[in-house]
Parts: C-alpha cells; sequence; structure tokens
C-alpha cells in the first residue's frame, strides 16, 4: 500500500481525523495523467471521457476509504461498452484497463479482446473448456468481448453460445478479484442481448454509450492521424477532403474513425502513386504533402472504403 | 512422507501459494497440475489434469484450475509442476493438498 496516502502515521485516531492529502498521492497523480492523456489523446468522446473519469474517482476514493478502514468490499467492476464500430471503444477500453492497474485492481496491465469465435466450441463438450481457456489466458486482467451479443442466438436453442455465456457469469461472479470483463458492440443488439440474458445486464455495473462522431470531429481525427504519420493536407485540399468525409458520413456502413482511418490510407496511396508517376525528383516536403488530385472522387470509394 | 522441498517447511497459506505460482510463471515456466492418490516411493506416476498452462500470465487461473482438480478427486494428492520450456525438464514441483490435511 502506498504510505505517502496517509499524511498521517498515528493508527490509533479514529479514522475521520486521519488527514488524506489527494494531491500527495502518487497513485493519484498516476492516475491523474492517464487521464489528462486520455482527454488530450481522444476527441469528442465528451460524455464518455466523464464517465470514465468518475468510475476512476470512484476507485480512488474507494481505494483510500479502504486504507483507513472504511469499506473493504470490492466494487462491480465489469463493463459494457456499446456504440457503432469505430467510436474507440476498444481504445478506451486499454485506457481503462492501465487505470485498473494503477489503482491496482488487476493486477496486469493486459487486455484480451475476443470475439464468439474464441470462446464458442464446434461441438458437444468443446465450448466450456475453450471459454475456461480464454478466461484462464485474460486473468489478472481485462477480457475485452467484442461484439458480445453474437453469443446469444435466439434462433438456436441449442446453440453452444449459451454454455459459454454460463461459464462467463459463473467467472463474472466467483472470480470478480481475478478478472474484469468489458463487452462491446451495437448500442440495439446489446440491449436485446442483455433482455435476453438478465443475469448477464444485472452483472455489469457500468454500461457506456458512445456517440458518433461528428464532422468536425472526424476533421480533428484526421488531422491527429496525419500529424502521427507525418502527412499534411495542403490548405486547398481541405475542403474538398471535408466534402468527400461528409459524404462518407451517409454511407450505410460508415465506421467513424475506421473510416478515415482508411480514407486517410486511400489518401496515402494516391499519393505514392502520383510521385510514383510524375517521375521527378521530389523534396521532403513532397512526401510529405497531400494534394487536390489526391483525394479520390466520392464515387470512387462507394464500395473502396467498405470494412 | 517427505515430497519434494517444500514438505519440510510450514504448510502454505493461498496468498503464498499465489506468489510461489505467480513466480514460477514469471521465470517463464508453464505451470501443470498433476494428482494421485497412492503415493509411495515407488509410485512416480501422477494423472495429470488438463494441459499445462503454457498461455497464462497470472496465478489465479492456477488456483482456479487447483480447486477444480480438487472438487473432483478428494482423495488425491495434487502438486503444481512448473515445465521449463528451454530446458525441456520439469524446473519446479511442490505438493500443494494432501488429504484430510489440506
Amino acid at each position: 500500500m502506498d504510505s505517502t496516502l496517509l499524511q498521517n502515521d498515528e493508527t490509533n485516531q479514529p479514522p475521520a481525523q486521519v488527514m488524506i492529502d489527494l494531491p500527495q498521492s502518487n497513485r493519484d497523480r498516476q492516475i491523474h495523467r492517464i487521464l489528462e492523456d486520455f482527454d488530450k489523446g481522444m476527441i469528442g468522446l465528451q460524455a464518455v471521457k466523464t464517465r470514465i473519469r468518475e468510475i476512476a474517482a470512484f476507485l480512488l476514493i474507494d481505494r483510500m476509504r479502504e486504507q483507513v478502514g472504511l469499506n473493504a468490499e470490492r466494487p462491480v467492476l465489469h463493463m459494457c461498452f456499446t456504440g457503432r464500430p469505430g467510436t474507440g471503444k476498444t481504445t478506451v477500453a486499454m485506457k481503462m484497463a492501465s487505470i485498473l492497474y494503477e489503482l491496482g485492481y488487476i493486477r496486469r496491465n493486459h487486455v484480451v479482446v475476443v470475439t464468439r469465435d474464441d470462446l464458442v466450441g464446434q461441438y458437444v463438450g468443446h465450448t466450456a473448456p475453450k471459454t475456461k481457456e480464454v478466461l484462464k489466458k485474460a486473468m489478472g486482467g481485462v477480457l475485452f468481448i467484442d461484439e458480445a451479443y453474437y453469443l446469444y442466438r435466439r434462433e438456436n436453442e441449442r446453440d453452444y453460445g449459451q454454455e459459454a455465456i454460463e461459464v462467463l457469469l459463473q467467472v463474472m461472479e466467483n472470480q470478480r478479484d481475478d478478472l474484469v470483463v468489458i463487452m462491446a458492440g451495437y448500442k440495439d443488439r446489446m440491449d436485446e442481448f442483455f433482455s435476453s440474458n438478465p443475469g448477464v445486464r444485472s452483472r455489469i455495473a457500468h454500461h457506456i454509450d458512445f456517440p458518433d462522431y461528428n464532422l468536425d470531429e472526424l476533421m480533428q481525427i484526421s488531422d491527429l492521424m496525419l500529424k502521427q504519420q507525418m502527412y499534411y493536407l495542403d490548405t486547398a485540399s481541405i475542403e474538398p477532403y471535408q466534402k468527400l468525409v461528409a459524404s462518407q458520413m451517409e454511407h450505410e456502413h460508415f465506421s467513424n474513425a475506421r473510416t478515415i482511418r482508411n480514407l486517410l490510407d486511400l489518401l496515402k496511396l494516391r499519393h505514392a502513386n502520383r510521385l510514383f508517376n510524375a517521375n521527378k525528383p521530389v523534396t521532403k516536403d513532397d512526401l510529405a504533402r497531400l494534394d487536390l488530385p489526391d483525394i479520390p472522387d466520392e464515387t470512387l470509394i462507394e464500395t473502396g472504403s467498405d470494412n | 512422507m517427505k515430497l519434494e522441498t517444500f514438505s519440510y517447511l510450514p504448510p502454505m497459506n493461498e496468498a503464498l501459494l499465489r506468489s510461489q505460482i505467480q513466480n514460477m510463471i514469471d521465470k517463464g515456466y508453464a505451470p501443470a497440475i498433476e494428482y494421485c492418490d497412492t503415493v509411495n516411493t515407488y509410485n512416480s506416476y501422477w494423472s495429470m489434469w488438463g494441459l499445462p498452462m503454457f498461455e497464462v500470465r497470472d496465478a489465479a487461473a492456477v488456483v482456479y484450475e487447483l480447486k477444480a482438480c480438487q472438487k473432483a478427486n478428494e482423495n488425491s494428492y495434487i502438486k503444481i509442476n512448473g515445465f521449463d520450456p528451454v530446458t525441456q525438464a520439469q524446473a519446479i514441483s511442490f505438493v500443494v493438498y494432501i488429504p484430510n490435511k489440506g
């Protein structure tokens, strides 16, 4: 335990009089660093950020309460992240794992990402050992179940998914100290999943919904991604690019930040091709600058950006 | 009867057991559970409980399996082995459960 948390060393004092200095604690500073990093590193998602901040604060305070002997029961930490593809569910899960790790709620800062295929077996008697195997691998850390609603198939009663859910529930309940489960998926389908498996819902403490990004946020994301990859859009091409993003947003399979990443990849491809075909000496600036001709026609990528 | 080094020490509690297993995992050894009900000097063949846990990174998973094994084989001795994948040999071995003794 962090001894710097307790400013007053006299343990025989009643808890109410022990002074705990919040900003003085190392662990607290570490949490602040992660949260700040999270606030800056991710664009938009204001509601999600607030929720994560609340959870982090709650856990930190809970740790302190434990130290002064107020409450020893471990809070339920299983979570559910809902939202459309590319809204940052997996990324936030990784951040959440770091926060839980810093606070000592998990022993290892690792996230095991699985889908239905990793949990459900092919034949009778295959599912339970397979699910247990995955759970054992994730123990001590976070298990992230992507598209968790696929575990349950209403149309087939004898589907092995039900068995996986049962094993999962058992471990979620009995090994609460060893494993944090985060489920993710589309909001409506997760709701349907929970309504047919009320046991799962009641074991999940935090339900967080990830909203879609708006155009402005998508532009900021593009900017951030380009900066990270050391590219930049020249001023003339920003507007056509924005138009392109706007047209993509109406697309049925639009998947937020992931579409943006694919779009930028396409831009980079065209950029490379243009330089290659020009067959002229290039400067450093040429290699970093994305020009107007690199912006593809929206009709061109109608199928191309689909993942 | 004395089996391996740890049997000369006082019995471990769960926290100690966990840290022993964690140490084993951190060294890169794969923990495996074995059980046997007729333990004597002539019988060195123990049955394995599942496969060695090659991918496990936390002792909790081993303890979880250990409890399952204990439940299924109440009258058996249970030990934990650490398999070293480099030398291809058992590097650590200790008995964790003796029936009627805990």
